[in-house]
Order: C-alpha cells, then sequence, then structure tokens
C-alpha cells in the first residue's frame, strides 16, 4: 500500500485548475445530480404541478358556475309592518314592472316578478315568498332592528292616518342598509319601479291635461354584454404565473447549493480547493437555472394539459385558446425570469449559514418579488424609461406586451441588457459572499470588511466591484439619457449643460465613489499615471483619423439593415446642428465633445478596464470594454441606436488599445476628445464640411476617397507613434505600489 | 516546502480585539510531520486556514513551495489538501462521484481522475461502496472517503484540522496510519491537535502554541530539554501555568507531577 506517488516537490497535478467549458459542465452535472435526486426537489418538479393545476382548475370551476349562478338566485327579504301592506304593494310593483318593460323590456328582465306563492306563519312573523321577494311581516314594529340584524333587506312603512288607512296617495318610507349589497339592490328594485309608475302617471296626467309632456332630456339606458363570453386577459396574470412557477423551482436548490454546504460540512472543502469561487457559482448558478426552466416547463405542460381537458381553455385565453405560439414565448420569458431570478436568490442563500437562515431571508424576498407581478394589470404603466430599467418589474411588463400586442423592441432590448447585467451583478455579488469567512466561520470582522472602507489600499476594483458599478450607472444612464430631451422648460444651452453634469454624475462621481468606499488607488485604477509625450502626439492623430472610419461604419449598419430609423435620426441630428450653431462654440465643444471624453475615457478605459485586467488578457479586455462602450451608445433612453454600434465598438477597442499601451488614461482623453469634437468643428472651419450638418435624409453621403486615404495614413502614424513610445514601458510590469 | 512567517491574525469586532495568532514562524520540510499543539483556542486552526488562504493575515506571510499565500491563493490551494472532521460528504452523491467532484475542482483531468480513484479506492479499501450514496454509509466509511479526498490531487502538502476529534479507537488508528503514509511519501504534513498522546505518536517536529504565540518548538527530545519535563503533557500545563494573567484574575495553578 503507498500513497499516490509524490516524492517531486511539485507534482504534475499541482497548479490551479484550466478552465474548459467541459470541466464547468462536470462542475454544474454534479450539481444537478445532486440537485435532481433530493426528493424534496422530485416533489417540487413533478408532484406540485401534476397536483395544483388540477385541483386549481377545480376551484376555478366552482368559482365560474357560483359566480354564474348567483344573480338567477338573487332573493330579498322585504319588511313590513302589517299583513294587508304587501298586497297595497304588490300591484304597484307589478304595474312598475310592466311600465318599465313597455320602455325598455331588458330593465325588467331580471329578476322578474311574480304573484305569490305562499304565506308563511311564524311565532310573530308572517313570512310570504314571492317568486324573488320574501315578505316579512315584522308585528313589533322595529324593522330597523331587522334590517341591522340582516333579517330583511328592506323595510317599508307605509304611512297611515288617524283612521288607521293607508294615506292616498299612498306614501312610504324605505329603510335600507347602505352597507349591504343586496339592500342597495333590493332598493334599487323598488326605485325603478316606484318611479316609473310616478313617471308614467305625471306624463299621461300631462298629456290628459293637453300640457307639454315632452320631458326635456329623454335618455335610455343601453347595456353593453359582448358576443363572446368574458376572457380573463392572460397577458395580466401570466407574469404573476411566471414568478410563482420560477420561485418554486428554484428556491430550494438555491438553497441547498449555497447554505447546504455549510449545513453538511462541504463548505470548506470547497473553498479549500483552487476552483475560483465565481466559477463554482456558476456551475450552481446553471444547476438552478436548469431545475427552474425544468420546473416552469413542467408546470406549464401540466397547465396546458389541465385547460385542454377541463375546457377551461376558451374562458381563460380567448376563443383560440392557449396557443403554440403564446406557449414558446411564455417559456422564453421564463428562462429569462430563471435566469435573473436564479442568480439574485443564490445572492441571497449565500448569506446563509443554514436553511433555516436562508428560508428567512428568502420570505421578504418572495414578497417583494411578487409585487411587480401585480404590475401588469396596471395599463398605466408601460414598459419604457425607468421601468425598463426596473428589476423585475421590466421582464413583468415585457411579458403582458409580448402576450397582448408585441413589445416595443427598443426597451424590450434595454430591458432584456438590463436584467443580463444585474443577473450578473447578482452573480458576482453571491461568488463574492459564497464561502467567506464570515459565512464559513462566522467572523464577524470579515462583513465589516466587506461593507465598511478597507483600511489598505487596493490598487485596482475587483471584477465584482466594477460590475455594481456597471449595474448602477447603466439604469441612471438609460433613465436620464431619455429624461434630457423631456426637459422642454429647458433652453439649449441649460440642456447641453444639463447633460454635461450628468455625464459627469455617471461616468466620474459614481466610480470615483465607489472607488473611495473600497479605498481603490485612483492613480491605479483610474490610470491617471504620467504619459509620454509622443503617446500624447499618437493618440490625438488617432483621435483625428477615426472620424471617416466611424462615418463609413454608421453607413454600413445601414447597409445591413441595421439602421431602419438612420434618416429620422438624421434629421433629428441635422436640426439640433442648427440649433447649436447660434450657440457659443466653446460651451458646445466642452459638453459634447470634451466632457464625454474626459469622463467616459475615466470609466471604460479606468475603473472599468483595470478590473477587467485584473481577469483579462489584453485582447479580451480590449473587446469586452469596447463592446461594453458600444452597447452604452446604443442602448440610449431615447430610443436605440442601432446604427452607432459599429462606429462606436470600434472607436471604444481602439481607445483600449492606447489604454493598454500607454497605461495611462490621459492619451485616450485626448483622441475621444477630439474624435468627438471633429463633426462640431470641422463645418466651421470650411465650407466644404458644411453637408456634416445638413439634412441628409434617407440618402447615404460617403466621404471622399481622399478623406479616407488621409485618415488612414493618420491613424497608421498614430498607432505608430503609440506603439513606438510604449515599447519599452509596456513590458514592465504594472506597480503594484499605492 | 511550507513557510510560516510573522504570521499574525487580528480579529476586530467593535470594542473587542483578538490577537488569535502572535508572529508564529516555522517550517515543515517534505516528509516531515509537524505538530501544532494547544489548547482549545491557542490559534491553531486560525494558522491553519491562514495557510491555507482562506483568512487572510493581518500581517506576516505563508508560503507553500515557494508560492506566497496573499499573491498566488490558486497555487498554494492545489498544493494542499485538507482534512477535517468536521468535513461531510454531500449526501446524494456515491463516493466515486464526490472523489471525481473534487478531482474536476482541483484540475485532473478525468482519466488520471479515474486512476487516482483506483489508488485511492485500493489504498483506503473503499472498493466495496465506492458506488454507494454517501447517506448510507457508516462513519467510518465517510471518513475514508474524506481522507481519500484530501489526496486525489496528490498534493505535496497536508493539513489535517483536529482529524481525531470525536473519533473512536479505530477511526483514530486510520488517521495514524494516513498520517505515517503520507510522511511515507514525503508529503510535508501539519497536524493541528490537543490530544499529546497521539502528537508524540506521529509528529517528528512539534510546536506548542498558546495565546496564538509558540512558546516551544522542535522534536521531542530536544523539547524535553529545552522545557525540563519528560512528557508533552507536562510541557503542555507547564506552558498553561506561565500564560500571564489578565486583570484583576488569578493565573491558573498548576501542579506538575515528577
Amino acid at each position: 500500500m503507498s500513497v499516490l506517488s509524490s516524492s517531486e516537490p511539485k507534482p504534475p497535478s499541482a497548479g490551479p485548475p484550466k478552465l474548459s467549458l467541459a470541466r464547468i459542465w462536470r462542475i454544474t452535472r454534479k450539481e444537478l445530480r445532486e440537485t435532481l435526486r433530493d426528493r424534496r426537489t422530485i416533489v417540487t418538479l413533478l408532484l406540485m404541478p401534476l397536483l395544483v393545476y388540477p385541483l386549481l382548475s377545480l376551484a376555478f370551476r366552482q368559482f365560474l358556475l357560483t359566480s354564474h349562478a348567483q344573480p338567477t338566485e338573487t332573493t330579498w327579504s322585504i319588511g313590513v309592518l302589517r299583513d294587508d301592506d304587501y298586497p297595497l304593494l304588490n300591484p304597484l310593483l307589478k304595474r312598475g314592472d310592466a311600465v318599465i318593460k313597455d320602455v325598455d323590456p331588458q330593465a325588467a328582465a331580471r329578476p322578474k316578478l311574480s304573484d305569490f306563492i305562499e304565506i308563511v306563519d311564524s311565532q310573530d312573523a308572517r313570512r310570504i315568498t314571492l317568486s324573488r321577494l320574501n315578505w316579512f311581516v315584522a308585528r313589533d314594529g322595529d324593522l330597523e332592528q331587522l334590517l341591522i340584524n340582516r333579517e330583511i333587506d328592506l323595510g317599508i312603512r307605509i304611512l297611515r292616518d288617524q283612521n288607521d288607512l293607508p294615506l292616498r296617495p299612498l306614501k312610504c318610507e324605505v329603510m335600507c342598509l347602505p352597507d349591504a349589497a343586496p339592500s342597495m339592490e333590493a332598493l334599487q328594485f323598488f326605485e325603478q319601479r316606484f318611479r316609473a309608475i310616478n313617471e308614467y302617471t305625471l306624463i299621461t296626467r300631462l298629456k290628459e291635461a293637453g300640457a307639454d309632456s315632452e320631458p326635456p332630456i329623454d335618455f335610455k339606458l343601453r347595456e353593453t354584454k359582448p358576443e363572446s363570453p368574458y376572457v380573463f386577459p392572460m397577458a395580466t396574470f401570466i407574469p404573476l404565473i411566471l414568478i410563482l412557477m420560477t420561485i418554486t423551482g428554484a428556491v430550494y436548490p438555491a438553497i441547498d447549493l449555497t447554505a447546504g454546504e455549510r449545513e453538511r460540512g462541504t463548505l470548506e472543502s470547497l473553498v479549500a480547493s483552487p476552483m475560483p469561487r465565481f466559477t463554482l457559482l456558476v456551475g450552481k448558478y446553471i444547476a438552478v437555472v436548469t431545475v427552474a426552466v425544468l420546473t416552469a416547463l413542467m408546470n406549464i405542460t401540466a397547465m396546458t394539459i389541465t385547460v385542454q381537458c377541463t375546457g377551461l381553455a376558451g374562458t381563460l385565453f380567448g376563443a383560440d385558446g392557449l396557443s403554440p405560439l403564446a406557449i414558446v414565448a411564455v417559456f422564453g420569458l421564463m428562462v429569462l425570469f430563471a435566469a435573473f431570478f436564479s442568480a439574485v436568490l443564490l445572492a441571497v442563500t449565500s448569506f446563509a449559514r443554514s436553511f433555516k437562515e436562508a428560508q428567512a431571508y428568502l420570505i421578504p424576498l418572495m414578497l417583494i418579488s411578487m409585487t411587480p407581478g401585480f404590475l401588469a394589470a396596471v395599463p398605466s404603466v408601460t414598459l419604457e424609461r425607468w421601468w425598463a430599467v426596473t428589476p423585475l418589474a421590466n421582464i413583468v411588463l415585457l411579458a403582458r406586451d409580448l402576450l397582448e400586442n408585441g413589445a416595443d423592441p427598443a426597451w424590450a432590448i434595454i430591458a432584456l441588457a438590463s436584467t443580463l447585467i444585474y443577473a450578473l451583478t447578482a452573480l458576482v455579488v453571491a461568488a463574492q459572499i459564497f464561502g467567506n469567512d464570515a459565512i464559513l466561520y462566522g467572523s464577524q470582522d470579515t462583513w465589516e470588511d466587506w461593507m465598511l472602507r478597507p483600511k489598505h489600499v487596493v490598487p485596482t476594483p475587483t471584477m465584482e466591484l466594477a460590475t455594481l458599478t456597471l449595474a448602477i450607472i447603466f439604469p441612471l444612464f438609460v433613465w436620464l439619457s431619455g429624461q434630457v430631451g423631456l426637459w422642454d422648460q429647458l433652453s439649449l444651452p441649460n440642456k447641453l449643460i444639463a447633460n454635461g453634469i450628468i455625464t459627469v454624475g455617471l461616468f466620474v462621481v459614481i466610480p470615483f465613489a465607489m472607488a473611495f468606499w473600497r479605498h481603490v488607488s485612483f492613480v491605479q485604477g483610474f490610470q491617471l499615471r504620467p504619459f509620454a509625450p509622443l503617446a500624447l502626439v499618437g493618440a490625438l492623430l488617432i483621435g483625428c483619423s477615426m472620424f471617416p472610419i466611424a462615418w463609413e461604419l454608421v453607413h454600413l449598419s445601414e447597409l445591413l439593415g441595421l439602421a431602419d430609423q438612420l434618416a429620422e435620426r438624421k434629421l433629428l441630428t441635422a436640426d439640433l446642428a442648427k440649433q447649436l450653431k447660434d450657440l457659443p462654440i466653446g460651451l458646445v465643444i466642452v459638453c459634447l465633445a470634451i466632457a464625454p471624453g474626459i469622463c467616459e475615457e475615466l470609466f471604460f478605459r479606468g475603473f472599468f478596464f483595470t478590473a477587467l485586467q485584473r481577469r483579462a488578457a489584453g485582447i479580451t479586455v480590449i473587446l469586452l470594454s469596447g463592446t461594453i462602450f458600444g452597447l452604452f451608445h446604443v442602448l440610449m433612453g431615447s430610443g436605440l441606436e442601432v446604427h452607432r454600434l459599429f462606429s462606436t465598438t470600434a472607436i471604444g477597442m481602439v481607445l483600449a488599445w492606447i489604454a493598454l499601451r500607454t497605461r495611462s488614461i490621459f492619451p485616450g482623453m485626448a483622441a475621444h476628445a477630439m474624435h468627438n469634437s471633429l463633426p462640431l468643428m470641422l463645418p466651421l472651419l470650411s465650407t466644404q464640411f458644411k453637408f456634416l450638418n445638413e439634412e441628409v435624409g434617407a440618402q447615404s453621403r460617403h466621404l471622399p476617397l481622399t478623406w479616407h486615404a488621409v485618415a488612414a495614413v493618420g491613424l497608421v502614424a498614430g498607432c505608430t507613434l503609440v506603439w513606438w513610445s510604449t515599447r519599452e514601458s509596456v513590458r514592465e510590469p504594472i506597480d503594484q505600489a499605492t | 516546502m511550507i513557510d510560516v512567517v510573522d504570521l499574525t491574525k487580528r480579529f476586530e469586532s467593535g470594542r473587542q480585539d483578538v490577537l488569535a495568532v502572535d508572529r508564529l514562524s516555522f517550517r515543515v520540510t517534505a516528509g516531515e510531520v509537524y505538530g501544532l499543539l494547544g489548547a482549545n483556542g491557542a490559534g491553531k486552526t486560525t494558522t491553519l486556514r491562514m495557510i491555507l488562504g482562506l483568512l487572510v493575515p493581518t500581517s506576516g506571510y505563508a508560503s507553500v513551495a515557494g508560492f506566497r499565500t496573499s499573491d498566488s491563493p490558486q497555487e498554494v490551494k492545489s498544493r494542499l489538501g485538507l482534512v477535517s472532521t468536521s468535513a461531510g460528504l454531500y449526501q446524494w452523491l456515491s463516493a466515486r462521484e464526490s472523489l471525481s467532484y473534487f478531482a474536476d475542482l482541483y484540475g485532473l483531468e478525468p482519466e488520471q481522475t479515474a486512476k487516482n480513484i483506483e489508488k485511492l479506492a485500493d489504498m483506503f479499501d473503499l472498493r466495496s461502496y465506492l458506488d454507494r450514496r454517501a447517506a448510507t454509509l457508516s462513519t467510518g466509511q465517510k471518513q475514508r472517503v474524506n481522507l481519500a479526498r484530501s489526496l486525489i490531487h496528490d498534493p505535496p502538502a497536508l493539513l489535517l484540522d483536529e482529524p481525531t476529534r470525536g473519533l473512536d479507537v479505530m477511526g483514530s488508528k486510520v488517521i495514524s496510519d494516513f498520517i505515517h503514509l503520507a510522511s511515507a511519501a514525503n508529503k510535508a504534513v501539519i497536524v493541528s491537535t490537543h490530544r499529546l498522546d497521539e502528537a508524540e505518536l506521529f509528529c517528528h517536529r512539534i510546536g506548542l502554541l498558546n495565546d496564538g504565540r509558540l512558546m516551544h518548538e522542535g522534536t521531542l527530545p530536544q523539547l524535553q530539554q529545552e522545557t525540563g519535563c519528560r512528557t508533552l503533557t507536562e510541557m503542555f500545563l507547564k506552558s498553561l501555568s506561565q500564560l500571564r494573567p489578565a486583570d484583576g484574575e488569578e493565573p491558573l495553578r498548576t501542579e506538575v507531577a515528577p
């Protein structure tokens, strides 16, 4: 017997694990295996849908039967004081009924009045039943008490003279109970008929007297009845079911795979392994999403079978029933919802040290999550602006819009993008919490370390912090970028200033506040380092040369059919350019070119960039930061600007390359500001550039070839200068000093 | 193989300020079994957790095979195996599935994993229950699976945290055999324990830890010479009696039998 060969100080197996999709799949497979073998999962996955939907359909059928049967069986108890009172009232009701029938046959159709059927004697009262009216004779005279006791629905006291004879014309006092619906219905029944007799009598007498009997206004009430039976608006309640279904499926595995690890004593072994926690969490996340989607699939199958078998499909989903397209749409939404909710669940349950604790955390979360489900029932709430980036609410509204008339693609994409960003944020937060020593060993100081400002400076932000910052900036950006245009009371210069303030707030204040909170070195975290003067010259050349390429890339997206609203956008831009012409050029350049140039660089090539550099190699950093930069210029609150996707992404990548080479934010700022300034300044410098500000309509205008040739030379020269000036420094390790 | 240099851990929480480990330094070479001895709360487990990278030291550092925990945590973790009595198993997975899972976490390829599981199954006599769900295994069987798990990636160093706590004689014997085998396979082993008899039995060198500080360190004969005590128990009690009393508190007085 021998222990595995380990005579070498560094065995071949030593070293951190190499990540591959196959390995992530194997990790996920273990989580799935563990979860799916657990009988608690089987209960939620299989038994719940199989039991719940048939039971719900039974309950629903019962409800339908009851609600339909109720109006035909309405009976009212009418209290009177004497046996001879109701013979006085009955003919009047009959006459009133006849008048109403004559005027509007439908109004008296329900309930029908008919003759006495029986008279019931009791100890102190006599009960007489009329088809739908139970006459109740109260001999003790206390009709009010009978009303309060709900023994009668209406009390009628007929006033009498000294001889105990009814007054002529008949005078009566009708007593009702305003809080009780049957009492008010009975009152309406009597009132309609008494009023009909009175009006009929008055009109008849006026006619007899030869007076103008035409009333000043003649109106008829017509109740509108739909041709098909009432259909529940599917789109309003499906989102709620979505939430419930996903919660049901995801809660148990989320708890088991996080808090459960600690409870069964496997957490320490897990975090003692070299596998990064984020990768562990990704495996768990995929497993939770899979179980949630499987549960949703089971639920939707059980629901479809149930409604088809019970014949409720028409009542619930309209004449067409539950169409295959609707099922696919609902399923797609479930996947999206599961993707988001599973990440949130993992973030919450990672906090817990036991199953019980996790359950305690989840109850409020579930209640909060239910609330947006009801938003779908509010017609005034639409998927746009703030709602499009509000977590959970945006999915609910997207679900409603997809099931109704179809969603606006711009807001749908913004909702989708923001949901994915939130899910990613929740996942990185979960990775930060999962298995840290506060959870593992209950060390109090770690929570404080996590929430409070660390004592020691860290050189660059973590990816978790950068993702969290992105999740804060993105919704605010979408919302605010759409808001400025709506502030009509602001003059154009003020709008420009507001725009500048928003840019500073989003891309400077928030990242710096986050960096301050986590004690990130401003110099290293934002790359506020000195740079070679030649690199600045090169960057400025690049900034001057990018414009023609960006211009052509916009037209390329138009050619590819990605920018069907380009003509409209151009008109808007031309209109804006006309207005800008009257403003001081300095203000325009500062607000629209320099401020975005400086501020966006601080975030995209500073804070976010250095965080990416901790996790990824140079080329990945360039691709990712460029893409995020591009998406920020497409997903605007004022609408989807797809035509800018290629150009801004390409510019983002070039700027990322400059930042990677120079390790400084400043050359990139110069290039960015220069690139932004050119379209604003060129028309002022020479008349040949005027077309940049003109209405070009749907016609694309390509730039002259000479421009492209000059730009290409400039770009090559600029890149060469940047490369040459950084050829030595780029090989040096990034300084760790704070 | 394992170097611990001025390792310090201070837990600060509100008004509480606990110095759990105080400038601890020692070295463990390949094939050596180092015993970290101390009473409950002496700082043994905190030290192991800092070596493993699960706790961040307040100052000082630990390194394994030249990699510092603070700089290269993944390199360090991939070279360490952890055995703890509190470690559990995945109830719904078989022993083989659990071992495969951990092999994946340590970056082994499937072919290597299969080979290692075969070897470990022979070594720990797991074959008869390798494909049974962990929930159906006895405590002894679970212990063996956990020991096998710590060796699945064939680490050059092992950390054993109170490995015999709560075990019966047979369980303790399995651990003792495991440590001897690991040492024979040239692995550096650190064992934290308060079981003095066991430490005498399988540790080549011993560090006596008290109140987070290393009071004495050396082989058993060296310690006997240094402390003037014959057994570890005597040394242990003596070091306890040297504890500085807290304000207003009487020092713990112990009589050591000759």
